[in-house]
C-alpha cells in the first residue's frame, strides 16, 4: 500500500478499522470491574467478615471475632498483561490461601500452568522464603512469564503482610534488575544486520538473509520461543505495558519492526528475522514453492486477511484480554503447545509452503496486517506532509 | 475467480483462495473457543474454572481442610 497507491477506499477502510479499535477499547474499559469480596472470601475463606485496612489489604475476621488473618491484592506482569491474584496468610506469616482474580494469558499457557499445580505449589511458603524461580520455585519451561508473575505477587503481597501488618522481619526486596543479555544483543545484531543486507545490495545478500533466517528459526523459534505476537501488540493497545527493565526483548522486537519500517519502509523482522516465516521458507524450499497469484484476487484476499485480523484485535480490546484471540501456531511448532485447531491448522500451513511460498504470511499472520497498517499511516502521514508544506 | 483466471493461473491460483478460507475457519474456531472458555456459555465470566487448580500435593502435617466452592466445586486444599 504504498503512497502513490493510497486510495480514498483504503483511508475510509483504515480509519474505520481504527475508529473502531478505539470504541472497542472503551467497551472493554467500562465493562471491567471486579467485586472483590468473593475472591477474599476464597483466600480466607475460615473468614466471616472482611476489614478493609488501606486500599489493597484486608484483615479477615471469624465469627467469634479471632483474627483469622490477612488477604492482600496484588498484581504483576504475567506474559499477556498483568495477573492479579488475592494472597491470604496466617498470623505467623505462612500463605494459606491463593486466589486468582483477573489473569490475562494465554489460555493454552495458563492451563499448562495450572495442570503443574501453580499457584497452589506457593501454598505454606513463608514470608521469609527467598521465593525465586530457579532456587526455591521450579519454573515451568514455556510459561515462564505466566509463573514468574505468580511467584512475584506472592513474594510482594505476602512480604508487604509479613512486614507492615504482622512485624516480622522480612528479606530486602530484590532491585528490579535490568534483564539484558544475549537474547536482547542478538535481536539488536539481527535487526541492524537485516536492515543493512535489506538497504544495500551486495553479492552475499541472500545468503545473509538466510544465515538470519535460520538463527532467528533456532534461536527466537525453538530456543526462546518468543516470535512477535498478536497477544504482545494487544497488550500494548490496552496499555498493560510490562516494565522495560524485565521485559526488555519484546521492546526491542516490536521497536525493531516500527524503527525500520517508519525510517525506511523497510520490515526487517518479517524478512529476515520472524522463526516461522523462516520455517515456511525451508519447507518452501523442499516442495519448490512459489509465489504467484493474480493481482486482482490477491487484493481481495489481502482485505479478507485484514478483516480477520481486525476482528481479532476488536476481540481482544473488548474482552480486554491480550491474548484470547492469538490464534498464532508459533507455540505448536516451537514448544509443541497448542489447541488441536492451532496443530492442524499448522499442518495446513507448513502443507501449504510446499507449494506456495508463505501461505502464512500473505493470508494470516497478524504482523502483516500491522505492517500493513504502519506503511499506510506512514505513506499517508508523508503526503499529508507534503500537502501542508 | 473468474474461470479465466484459473485457466490463466492454472490451480495454483486457487491454493491461496483454499488456504485462506480453510485457515481463517480454523482461525475463527480457535478465537470462539478461546472466548468461549473465558466467558463461558451463558456469559459468566468463568476466570474462576480457568484457574481451579489440579489436585494439591501438601503435606499432610499442612493440610487442614479443603475448600468447596458450591458453583464450582471442590476448589483447593487449603494449608493450615
Amino acid at each position: 500500500m504504498s503512497a502513490a497507491r493510497t486510495k480514498p477506499r483504503d483511508r475510509i477502510l483504515a480509519m474505520l478499522a481504527m475508529a473502531t479499535v478505539i470504541v472497542a477499547w472503551f467497551l472493554g474499559y467500562s465493562r471491567h470491574a471486579a467485586d472483590l469480596l468473593p475472591y477474599l472470601e476464597r483466600a480466607l475463606p475460615e473468614a466471616d467478615r472482611f476489614e478493609s485496612l488501606s486500599g489493597d489489604t484486608w484483615a479477615g475476621w471469624t465469627v467469634d471475632s479471632r483474627l483469622a488473618g490477612y488477604v492482600q491484592i496484588g498484581a504483576a506482569d504475567g506474559y499477556g498483561g498483568p495477573l492479579q491474584m488475592a494472597v491470604a496468610l496466617d498470623t505467623g506469616g505462612t500463605v494459606i490461601g491463593i486466589t486468582i482474580i483477573d489473569q490475562v494469558e494465554t489460555p493454552t499457557f495458563i492451563g499448562k500452568v495450572l495442570r503443574e499445580g501453580y499457584p497452589q505449589a506457593l501454598l505454606g511458603r513463608s514470608v521469609g522464603d527467598p521465593l525465586l524461580l530457579g532456587q526455591d520455585v521450579d519454573g515451568i519451561s514455556g510459561a515462564t512469564y505466566t509463573v514468574s508473575a505468580m511467584v512475584e505477587n506472592v513474594r510482594r503481597t505476602s512480604r508487604d503482610i509479613g512486614e507492615s501488618r504482622l512485624g516480622l522481619k522480612v528479606p530486602a526486596p530484590h532491585p528490579r534488575s535490568l534483564r539484558f543479555g544475549w537474547p536482547e544483543i542478538m535481536l539488536i545484531a539481527m535487526y541492524l544486520v537485516g536492515f543493512l543486507n535489506l538497504r544495500y545490495a551486495w553479492p552475499g545478500r541472500a545468503w545473509l538473509r538466510w544465515l538470519s533466517l535460520l538463527m532467528g528459526l533456532v534461536m527466537i523459534g525453538f530456543v526462546l520461543n518468543q516470535p512477535l505476537t498478536l497477544a504482545f501488540l494487544n497488550r500494548l493497545l490496552l496499555g498493560f505495558w510490562p516494565a522495560w527493565q524485565e521485559q526488555l526483548y519484546w521492546y526491542l522486537l516490536v521497536g525493531g519492526l516500527l524503527l525500520f519500517m517508519l525510517i525506511d519502509d523497510r520490515n526487517v523482522y518479517c524478512d529476515s528475522i520472524c522463526p516461522f516465516g523462516a520455517a515456511q521458507e525451508c519447507v518452501g524450499k523442499i516442495g519448490g514453492a512459489r509465489r504467484e497469484t493474480d493481482a486482482r484476487v490477491a487484493t481481495r484476499l489481502k482485505w479478507a486477511h485484514r478483516v480477520l485480523v481486525w476482528l481479532a484485535v476488536v476481540t481482544a480490546l473488548v474482552l480486554r484480554h491480550p491474548s484470547i484471540s492469538s490464534y498464532e501456531v508459533f507455540g505448536a511448532l516451537f514448544d509443541f503447545t497448542g489447541s488441536r485447531v492451532l496443530f492442524v491448522l499448522l499442518g495446513l500451513v507448513l502443507l501449504t509452503s510446499l507449494v506456495y511460498r508463505r501461505p502464512w504470511c500473505r493470508y494470516l499472520c497478524p504482523i502483516t496486517a500491522f505492517a500493513d497498517l504502519i506503511r499506510f499511516l506512514r505513506s499517508w502521514g508523508r503526503d499529508q506532509w507534503r500537502r501542508a508544506r | 475467480m473468474a474461470s479465466g483466471e484459473v485457466k490463466k493461473w492454472g490451480v495454483r491460483a486457487l491454493i491461496p483462495v483454499v488456504f485462506l478460507v480453510v485457515g481463517g475457519g480454523l482461525v475463527l474456531v480457535e478465537i470462539g473457543s478461546n472466548v468461549r472458555e473465558q466467558l463461558g456459555a451463558d456469559g459468566e465470566d468463568l476466570d474462576a474454572v480457568l484457574v481451579k487448580p489440579p489436585a494439591v500435593s501438601l503435606p499432610d502435617s499442612l493440610v487442614e481442610s479443603t475448600v468447596v466452592d458450591p458453583e464450582l466445586g471442590e476448589f483447593g486444599v487449603r494449608g493450615k
